[in-house]
């Protein structure tokens, strides 16, 4: 690094590199852009920052009316589920955007060597009643790894009683639909970002979240790399056939990586109260992961593995966590699924 | 006494700024500067730092005695010295940035860059330029050009305000110099 002994003052006279690191602070992509138009000296350190965050305004979904979202949804579901009552409450509109989308994978070819990478979603994906929570965290390589997901109704007249506390069985359509929502949103996030991965071969980290704080997508290094080597391709979602019309500048919550075919260990508690004195109606902890088809694992290590998964996916909400202790304390069940 | 000795934590420093004041630190506490320790260990005693002033030197000290080792202060402590170190004007904290730059001091410049950083967040381009006092290179056919590219990113509500104190204000940079004093002005008519 060479320092100047000038006199000049201001930031001109700080070296590249103590540049870069502050851009690397700042990470926000639309502030790092805005940067671009400061100096020309600014134009050219911006493509280089690596640690960024892109904070997403809004998502388009394939089709512009809501009602066509939810019978994608639920059409999905009653080939699972024979009976189903009207659980998907339509969401707000979103307003037909004025100007231009700008895709991320467009935004991001700016910067020339991104290593770490956030992504945040206005908000989350799951469409559901009042009173339900969910929280999910999946790890992809070049298709699911692992998910995490906790669900609960909350237990302040939240309702559901009735459906949650009729013993083992009761519920578990319930809970099976929270499952395969929370899947569905994930694949469809790993989906969004299969481009971005093939066009940087230096990323190291990425993380896809949202404001409400309701799933997390991450893929580590191992991860990516074995995305980009098989170049993975996803599939359109059975019902819903978006076509690509519009092109370049969308991009879709319809599609989505195929999800393998997996084995969900889920524990469950009817009623639960936590030490801050929340209560939680239906709770529910899943972990999926795929089919351990060649028999590698014995069925210990893969509980065990299954447990450590969930231990280690809320760690940051002492809340969550709480509940996921409490919840692994219970009898666990298996269901196995297939790819869809 | 040789001046490379081997009990760094007896060892007395004596660091001299531009202004040429000298400054004695002790060597366990100044060898958090990577740079300064770099010298230590090629036995130097006396350190000179020719482009550091002694009003960034001395406040740069108070940052590392306060973050050695056996300073004894709580994580708390070192928040609210942290927060209240920042409390100055972008010009200031571009002197601060480079010196601990040049000094290797790897968290307080991480410290400093990241405040500059909330600062500029939801600025306009303006007033990042006029925080940062970077003369703008671009002619007008250029810059425009280069916000057409993005002008998504310059959309919404830009915050086009430049604190009062993030400005130049020199005169108030703690100069004392008094040349009348109350004595002599009390006689007079």
């Amino acid at each position: 690094m060479e320092f100047e002994s000038d006199n000049s003052d201001g930031f001109d006279r700080l070296p590249d590199p103590l540049i870069h690191l502050m851009f690397n602070q700042i990470s926000d992509i639309k502030t790092l852009i805005r940067c671009r138009s400061v100096s020309k000296r600014f134009n050219s350190l911006v493509p280089q920052a690596d640690s960024l965050l892109l904070r997403v305004d809004r998502v388009i979904s394939a089709t512009d009316s809501d009602d066509d979202d939810d019978s994608f949804l639920i059409a999905f579901l009653r080939s699972i589920i024979k009976s189903l009552h009207h659980l998907v409450s339509p969401s707000k509109v979103l307003p037909t955007p004025a100007r231009s989308q700008n895709s991320p994978a467009q935004i991001l070819r700016e910067f020339e060597r991104i290593r770490n990478l956030e992504i945040e979603l206005p908000s989350g994906d799951l469409r559901l009643e009042k009173g339900t929570t969910i929280r999910w965290k999946a790890d992809f390589g070049k298709t699911l790894k692992s998910c995490v997901i906790l669900g609960f109704r909350s237990g302040d007249g939240g309702g559901g009683e009735a459906e949650f506390g009729g013993g083992a069985g009761a519920g578990l359509k319930m809970r099976v639909v929270w499952t395969i929502s929370a899947l569905i949103a994930a694949s469809a996030r790993h989906y969004m970002m299969v481009e971005v991965v093939n066009e940087h071969k230096e990323l190291e980290n990425l993380v896809i979240k949202d404001r409400d704080d309701e799933g997390k997508v991450v893929m580590d290094k191992k991860g990516l790399r074995e995305c980009r080597e098989s170049q993975c391709e996803g599939e359109e979602a059975e019902v819903n056939n978006a076509s690509s019309g519009n092109g370049v500048g969308l991009w879709w919550r319809n599609n989505r990586t195929t999800v393998p075919a997996v084995r969900m260990r889920m524990w469950h508690e009817a009623r639960m109260e936590l030490s801050g004195g929340m209560k939680m109606v239906g709770a529910t902890l899943v972990v999926v992961r795929p089919t351990n088809a060649g028999g590698e694992r014995s069925e210990v290590e893969e509980q065990n593995g299954d447990v450590g998964l969930a231990l280690g996916a809320f760690g940051e909400d002492a809340v969550y966590f709480e509940a996921v202790e409490r919840l692994l304390k219970s009898r666990s069940y298996i269901l196995e699924m297939n790819s869809f | 006494m040789s001046s490379s000795s081997s009990e760094p934590e007896s060892n007395i420093l004596t660091l001299k700024s531009a202004d040429n004041d000298e400054f004695q630190v002790e060597a366990s506490i100044a060898v958090q500067s990577t740079t300064i320790k770099n010298m230590v260990e090629d036995g130097y005693t006396d350190i000179p730092l020719v482009n550091i002033s002694s009003e960034v030197l001395i406040k740069i000290l108070d940052y590392l005695k306060k973050h050695a080792e056996n300073s004894g202060c709580s994580e708390e402590e070192l928040n609210e010295f942290d927060n209240e170190f920042v409390k100055m004007s972008i010009k200031k904290m571009s002197l601060f940035v480079y010196a601990a730059s040049f000094l290797h001091i790897p968290g307080l410049t991480s410290l400093l860059c990241q405040t500059i950083a909330d600062k500029i967040k939801n600025k306009s381009v303006n007033a990042v330029r006029r925080i940062f006092e970077i003369i703008n290179d671009y002619t007008p056919e250029e810059e425009a050009e280069v916000r057409a590219e993005h002008d998504w990113a310059h959309e919404g509500e830009l915050d086009d305000t430049v604190e009062e104190d993030d400005e130049v204000r020199d005169e108030n940079d703690g100069e004392s110099d008094d040349n009348e004093t109350p004595d002599d002005e009390t006689g007079e008519n």
